[in-house]
């Protein structure tokens, strides 16, 4: 396998810090030899991150209010069968 | 029965999520109606990612929750509110992918979307040293929203659990039902087609 397929195939682990250290001494050599796989490294982290940096959504008050609706109609369901 | 009024909120906003819980199985609806406003933009985040679809995301998000009351007494109390409602989340998301689709989820996901093909990346340009600044946060969701719509739904859903939900690979496992090793995989091929259709934007010298 050609380091370049094996770094790629390890991406991920090494982002996430889960590679042995030999392993990743070897990637990260291969890295400043290899300019496509530096960026692709590069790239790949930052889309981590922006992916990750990701705003949780606005919830429109209706429903919020659908929400809050379904949980009443069930409560009064179950409390009005007996 | 008339539902109790709502409790002032100052006190119950800095309660912990267990705290509201326990009132919650006793019957206090507001401290369910807390637990919702605490955690329904997150989940509505998940559920939207999930599925892809502003409908199922609306419907996914009203049934979890509803799940969730209707399961509380399920609770175990040691654990972690939170991590018990993405689960509840996912599952309803998942749910409705498979009516949507009308197959099971787990389509022939293992042959050629997990082929070495799907790694080798096209576009390769340096990429701007802050992306994320580029963008206002509204038009990166919109961005994010809708390249996420276009990678295959197994991927998706492992990249929501693992990088956005920062859920472990053993959970994540367990939550999809899938070994860690096909975790791991379609991790690395969702980060990877992500990159892919991120690299317009962030592309050093490109305005997209
Ligand atoms: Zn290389």
């Amino acid at each position: 396998m050609s380091t370049c397929k094996k770094l790629l195939t390890e991406l991920s682990s090494y982002l996430d810090n889960e590679l042995d250290s030999d392993l990743r001494v070897e990637i990260e050599t291969h890295m400043r030899r290899c300019p496509d796989c530096h960026i692709i490294i590069d790239s790949t982290r930052k889309t981590v991150q922006i992916y990750r940096g990701c705003d949780a959504y606005e919830v429109p008050t209706s429903l919020h209010e659908r929400i809050e609706q379904a949980v009443k109609m069930h409560i009064e369901k179950s409390t009005g069968k007996c | 029965m008339a539902a109790p009024d709502i409790a002032p909120p100052n006190p119950l906003f800095k309660s912990l999520d267990l705290d509201l819980v326990h009132r919650a199985k006793e019957g206090d609806v507001a401290s369910f109606s807390e637990l919702v406003s605490r955690h329904e933009r997150k989940i509505f985040r998940l559920t939207q990612h999930i599925t892809g679809n502003r409908e199922d995301a609306e419907d996914a998000l009203q049934e979890a929750f509803l799940k969730a009351y209707t399961k509380l007494d399920q609770f175990q109390e040691g654990s972690q509110f939170y991590t018990w409602l993405v689960r509840i989340a996912v599952n309803e998301s998942l749910m409705k992918l498979r009516k949507r689709r009308n197959t099971p989820f787990t389509i022939s996901l293992d042959e050629p979307l997990e082929s070495d093909d799907g790694l080798i990346p096209r576009e390769i340009g340096q990429w701007e040293d802050n992306p994320e600044s580029k963008f206002a946060q509204q038009e990166l969701r919109e961005i994010l929203d809708q390249q996420l719509k276009s990678m295959p739904e197994a991927f998706r859903t492992v990249l929501v659990l693992r990088d956005l939900e920062q859920i472990s690979t053993e959970e994540t496992a367990r939550l999809l039902e899938i070994s860690v090793p096909a975790v791991k995989s379609r991790l690395l091929r969702a980060r990877l087609h992500l990159r892919e259709k991120l690299n317009k934007y962030f592309e050093r010298g490109k305005s997209a």
